[in-house]
Order: structure tokens, then sequence, then C-alpha cells
């Protein structure tokens, strides 16, 4: 049998039963389950816990080589388009993107004094 | 609406709470089964009959420990609270499959069922999260990789499924799960969200080849490291519960339920948990036949076969609804 209803109300009940069945589960897990506790400390493979805990964030070294990882294919244009000993290289990659910044910095001037 | 009571007793028996815990367990003995039997293995045997009762007195051993070892770290007693609350959004979603005695339907009700499985998604993440070991971190952080298209692609395909009968009732999965024989135009779109939704049942269940978020051998079982006791059965029972009910979402999205019988012929019921057994039986032939993915991997295999298919089957029912 299929029954119709409006979605909110269909939230409701979903929602509605969910939380009584958890309430009664949990309720009792916590009669039937056993009073004695040892806590322990991480699990490591045989490793010590503060040797672990001091690579836990990421230091300087593995971010750079992920960022270089991730921009390898920029990198390498930019590598092989500076970084060949002459100069004019240098200067002909610079001067464009010198110039696309001169022209920003006018149209921004020019906008913000029309502000 | 209906008899409150009844709506509880579906929540709490059948088809929800008690009834997927005991499908959850006899496919757990089906799939290790399965699996040890392509491995040359016994697999269970020595609990019941052929090793039936196995699962259960696994987790009964799990529930009733004499002394709760926990992690110096973790907050048990949430931890319990949330894997509990993962089973009983599953049980209580159970509501919309057409097993249920009396099926809840109501318009966008799709929406309501991806809503209701993501508690189980958090469930995982944050048991994971919680401990202070950094395998069960890296555990979760791999999980959450994987939801991240998994997840999409799962709500992508249903919410196609649910666009082919939008005349019927607009995007009902309830409405969409019971109706049979299949048109035309659905087979079309399901062709796609069936091997959109098989991926998807593999990887939300954590089966090979996309178990990395629990690799045993090398992150010493991830997301579950630190669980042990009540807990660690909990999440089982969660885990287990997640993959049948995914299983049986696909026995009557894709496969179409009892279909040529209907269920209210006994037939029906064999043909329904006949095709679950076979769905079952494919995804354990694919764990025993495949090895672990490398993260990376598994989020391209992800993209291109779960993913890219979800969005064509929702342009294909997106078209045909516009054209209709």
């Amino acid at each position: 049998m299929q029954v119709t209803l409006d979605p909110f109300t269909l939230m409701l009940v979903i929602s509605s039963g969910l939380l009584i069945l958890a309430c009664i589960l949990v309720i009792a897990m916590y009669l039937v389950v056993s009073r004695k506790v040892r806590v322990t400390s991480a699990y490591l493979c045989g490793e010590d816990e503060k040797d672990f805990s001091k690579s836990l964030s990421p230091g300087g070294s593995p971010m750079y080589w992920g960022a270089t990882e991730v921009l390898k294919k920029c990198l390498k244009v930019l590598r092989e388009s500076i970084h060949t000993g002459f100069i004019d290289d240098w200067f002909s990659l610079m001067i464009p993107f010198m110039m696309v910044l001169v022209m920003v910095a006018v149209a921004a001037s020019v906008i913000m004094k029309g502000v | 609406m209906s008899n409150p009571l009844l709506i509880i007793f579906e929540v709490f028996v059948f088809p929800g709470f008690l009834f997927l815990c005991l499908l959850a367990l006899v496919s757990q003995w089906f799939k290790r089964k399965i699996i040890a039997r392509m491995q040359n293995r016994m697999g269970p045997t020595y609990v019941g009959p052929i090793g039936l009762a196995q699962p259960f007195a696994d987790a009964l051993k799990l529930f009733f420990v004499k002394e709760l070892v926990v992690n110096r770290g973790i907050l048990w007693a949430v931890a319990l609270f949330v894997a509990t609350l993962g089973i009983c959004a599953i049980s209580a979603s159970t509501l919309l499959l057409p097993i249920a005695p009396v099926q809840l339907v109501s318009p966008y009700d799709v929406f309501v069922l991806i809503y209701v499985l993501l508690y189980a998604i958090f469930a995982f993440i944050l048991i994971g999260l919680m401990s202070s070991n950094p395998f069960s971190a890296m555990g979760s952080s791999r999980y959450m990789a994987m939801i991240a298209i998994a997840e999409p692609a799962l709500a992508l395909s249903l919410v196609a499924s649910a666009l082919v009968y939008y005349n019927i009732l607009p995007l009902s999965i309830g409405v969409t799960l019971a109706v049979s024989p299949p048109s035309l135009y659905d087979a079309i779109v399901t062709i796609f969200v069936g091997i959109s939704l098989f991926i998807i049942l593999l990887a939300k269940g954590m089966l090979k080849p996309y178990d990395i978020p629990e690799a045993e051998t090398e992150i010493a079982g991830g997301f579950a490291a630190e669980l042990s006791g009540p807990l660690l059965g909990m999440v089982m029972l969660l885990h287990d519960a997640e993959i049948s009910f995914l299983t049986l979402l696909y026995t009557f999205l894709v496969l179409k339920g009892p279909y040529p019988f209907t269920l209210a012929d006994p037939a029906g019921w064999v043909v329904v948990f006949a095709k679950y057994f076979f769905i079952l039986f494919m995804a354990s032939a694919i764990v025993a036949s495949v090895g672990r993915l490398r993260i990376e991997q598994a989020l391209r295999h992800l993209l291109r076969y779960s993913l890219a298919l979800s969005i064509i089957a929702f342009v294909i029912a997106l078209t045909f609804r516009y054209l209709a």
C-alpha cells in the first residue's frame, strides 16, 4: 500500500522514526555494554606515539614539494622561457607582463577617479 | 496519514532496523562465503549450519565484551551515538522502499532519501576523525575524497531515475521504485544509472577495488583502526546495513524489484531476493578478483565511470522530460 504525504510530513515522519529508534538503541546499548573500561594509546604499528605526533602537521619541505608537483607544467614553461641564461629572454617575458600591469593600473586609476 | 503504530513497527521491525540487521548479517555471510570460495578457502563454517550464524556470533561477541578498550583520544559515547544514528537513518529510509507494508511517498522525496543517507557518511567520517590515530584520520580523509565524487553521482542517478516518472508524482523515488513494468525511456536512463550505481555501491560500501579508507595492510584498518568492542560492532553493522540498503535500492531501481511478478504474489518476493543476492554475488566476485586501487586511481575511476554516466543519465532524463 502506498501513502502519499507532503514532503514536510514525510521528512517529519522519517526524522521522528530515526530519533526514537536511535534513543532506544543508545539506551539499550548503555544498559548492556560492560562498565569496565581500559584506556589505551593510539595503535601505530609499534611506533612510538610521540615520534608520530611530531609529523602530524606537514612541515615546510613536503608543502614545497607538493606545490612544485602541482605547478610542475607551469614551472617548466617559466624555467624554459626565463631561465635560459640570456637576459633578453627574461625581458621578452616580463615586458608584456609589465605592460598588462601598467594597463590595469591606468584603468583602475581612471575607474577610481570616476567613483 | 496511516496508523502511527504501523509506521513505528516498520521503522523498528520490518523493513526497518531488525529486518535490515538480519539482512545485513546474512549478506555478510553470503559475501564472505563467495569471496572465500573464489579464493579457494572454506569461508565461515564453524557456527551454525554452513557457518550461517558466524556474523551473528561475531556481532554478539563484540557487543558483550567483558572490558571496553577505548583509545585515549576518542569520544567513545559520542562515536557510539553517531554510529547508532547512521544505522537508524538507514532503517528509517526503508519506509520509502516498496517492500514496506505501508510505503511512504511524497513529491520530491528523492531529496529526503539523499539527505537521510548522509547520516551514515557523516558517521564514518566523524568516527575516523575523532580518534587521535593518524591512520584513522587518513582513512577518513580518503573516504571523504571518494564520497565527494560518489555522493553527487548517487544523487544525480536518483534524480535522473525519479525524473522518468515525473508525471505520476514529481521527483518521487518511492513511486519510481514501485513502478513496473519499465517504459523504454526508463530502460535507456536505467542503463547509465545501473552502471553508475553499481560502482557507487562498491565505493560507498568500501568494497574492493575501492576499499582504500579501511585498507588493512596499508593504514591498519583506516578509520576503524582504533575501534573495538560495541563501537566496532556498531560500525560494522552500519557498514553492512549500508551495503544491504544500497543493494535493495539497486534491486528495485535498476532490476525493477519483483518484475515480472508483483509483491502481492509470493513469487515476486522470491524474485526480489534472487535479484538481491545476484547483485551481491557480482559485487563479491569483483571483490575477490581485483586488487585495491590507489586513491587517485579510485577518484579517476569514479569520475569517469560513475559521475560521468550519472550526468549523462540526468541529461537524457531531463531532455526526455522536456520533449514529452
